[in-house]
């Protein structure tokens, strides 16, 4: 198999918050369509390695390098000021301020299942709704690279799955960077995983993928982590 | 209440009135969906030390008054950007500080007799000419801001670390906001007085925030309602002979509850 070109490149990356080490010697690629899960415990560093990839952060040592420009950004929190009186076209119109094309902002909502709630305050949407909009935002601006910090995490199970169905499809044309701390479903769809706490530890899956069941509604995590050990 | 039409002093009033709704209409709607009202709170308060100065130094109130808002904006939206938590402590200290600042220059101002009450309470019957014309320049500012930036404004105060992401300038538009609220405080002062500055800001935006889906419809909503309001507490206060700050308040109040029943029993 041809080896796609590389998008992201971290390379001996140290971040501190305060005067604690949140990430050490962070060594890490991405290749054009990836779609690389980041996992790891809750303070692991997963969401500060996003931000620092997403220039919100800077980092102490070492060096990121992304070929594109074109990246957009999914937050976790979609529950950010849910009174505020927009509506979900207006806000997927937010994600590339140059571009006033109503029609495109439909065809991103339609790409995302929304377009029927495409004048409905923002507000007024479920929290997988509203997930989507906010990825359709983020499509708006047309990226290459798509990162998601825990697009799920106020999503009931089956709107867990359908966002991560989602996500696969615009996989085929878009590399997608995602936090999540739900490995057993996150491992159904990505082609890469590295584990973040403190240190980052690699897992490429598309050698192993073939060993697992994938058919099946849930994977089992004790299985999985047999596979992981194995693959060291 | 025809006859009391052909008076300058209620003619002044009645356009006051609708200047300084529209106004906070629109500036109320930026400062709540930004969750600046207790911001905004402070800086009225502050502005009493610049009604202190102007008195001392014999400038006209407003210029005095805008310059120690714009002032304390400025000192707020600062201390938001680099100390976020520590933001309600700012607020306490400069809401007290500049009030006592403007007392000391009351009694430092000799011969001078300062009527504290219409500045806490507002005197909108005492409006002047001059005064009309430094509300109207105002809304026309805030109009030619949102003419020019209302997208990004929009940007800013829905999501402000996306619009920050986009390559906006997050802490100017802050600023900026923080700054109208500042002028906005101050012609209000004059129409409700500083103390109930808030309510006026507040009670006519949360109304529109429930009717409206769009920033702009909830601004132009705003003021409209506020424009009543403000209308209808002062021809109460006119015909009972209250205090023209506090009628309009309750007028707005008793408007809430009524707003707040129907869309109950809805």
């Amino acid at each position: 198999m041809q080896k796609n070109k590389t998008i992201v490149e971290v390379t001996s990356l140290y971040f501190e918050y305060g005067h604690e080490l949140i990430l050490e010697d962070v060594n890490l690629t991405v290749d054009e369509k990836d779609f690389f899960a980041l996992i790891g415990p809750n303070g692991g560093g997963k969401s500060t390695l996003l931000k620092l990839l997403l220039g919100i952060y800077k980092p102490k040592k070492g060096s990121i390098d992304i070929v594109t420009q074109k990246t957009a950004y999914v937050p976790q929190d979609t529950n950010i000021n849910i009174n505020f009186p927009i509506q979900a076209i207006d806000v997927v119109m937010m994600g590339d301020l140059k571009n006033k094309s109503k029609t495109d902002a439909l065809h991103v909502l339609e790409e995302v299942g929304m377009q029927a709630y495409a004048h409905a305050k923002i507000g007024s949407l479920s929290g997988g709704e509203r997930q989507r909009v906010m990825i359709a935002r983020a499509l708006f601006s047309k990226p290459e690279l798509l990162l998601l910090d825990e697009p799920t995490s106020n999503i009931d199970p089956s709107g867990q799955k359908q966002i991560y169905e989602l996500l696969k499809r615009l996989n085929e044309t878009m590399t997608i960077v995602v936090v999540s701390h739900d490995i057993s479903i996150v491992i159904q769809y990505a082609n890469k995983v590295a584990h973040i706490n403190k240190k980052l530890t690699f897992h490429d899956l598309s050698s192993m993928k073939k060993n697992l069941n994938t058919t099946a509604e849930h994977i089992c995590e004790v299985e999985l982590l047999e596979l992981m050990q194995e693959s060291r | 209440m025809i006859e009391a039409l052909s008076y300058q002093f209620i003619q002044n009033a009645i356009i006051a009135g609708v200047l300084v709704s529209l106004v906070s209409g629109i500036i109320g709607s930026l400062v709540v969906v930004n969750r600046m009202v207790f911001l905004a709170g402070g800086i009225a308060h502050a502005a009493y030390g610049g009604i202190g100065l102007a008195l001392f130094l014999s400038l006209p109130i407003f210029l005095g008054t805008a310059i120690f808002a714009v002032l304390a904006a400025l000192i707020m939206a600062f201390v938001t950007l680099k100390q976020k938590e520590r933001l309600d402590t700012f607020i306490g200290l400069i809401w007290a500080v500049g009030m006592a600042v403007g007392i000391i220059f009351v009694d430092l101002t000799p011969g001078y007799n300062v009527d504290l009450m219409s500045y806490l309470f507002g005197s909108i019957l005492a409006v002047e000419q001059s005064d009309l014309y430094f509300m109207g320049s105002l809304l026309a500012l805030i109009v030619l801001v949102l003419i020019i930036w209302y997208p990004k404004i929009l940007a800013v105060s829905y999501d402000s670390q996306y619009a920050a992401l986009s390559g906006i300038n997050v802490p100017f538009f802050y600023a900026l906001i923080l700054v109208l609220a500042a002028l906005s405080v101050v012609v209000a002062i004059k129409v409700v007085g500083l103390i109930l500055v808030i309510a006026l800001l507040t009670i006519p935006v949360y109304i529109a925030q429930e009717l409206c889906a769009s920033l702009l419809k909830m601004m132009l909503l705003s003021g409209i309602l506020a424009s009543f309001f403000t209308l209808s507490g002062l021809w109460l206060s006119y015909t009972f002979n209250l205090t023209s700050g506090a009628s309009i308040i309750l007028t707005s109040a008793l408007f809430f509850m009524l707003f707040l029943l129907l869309r109950r029993s809805r």
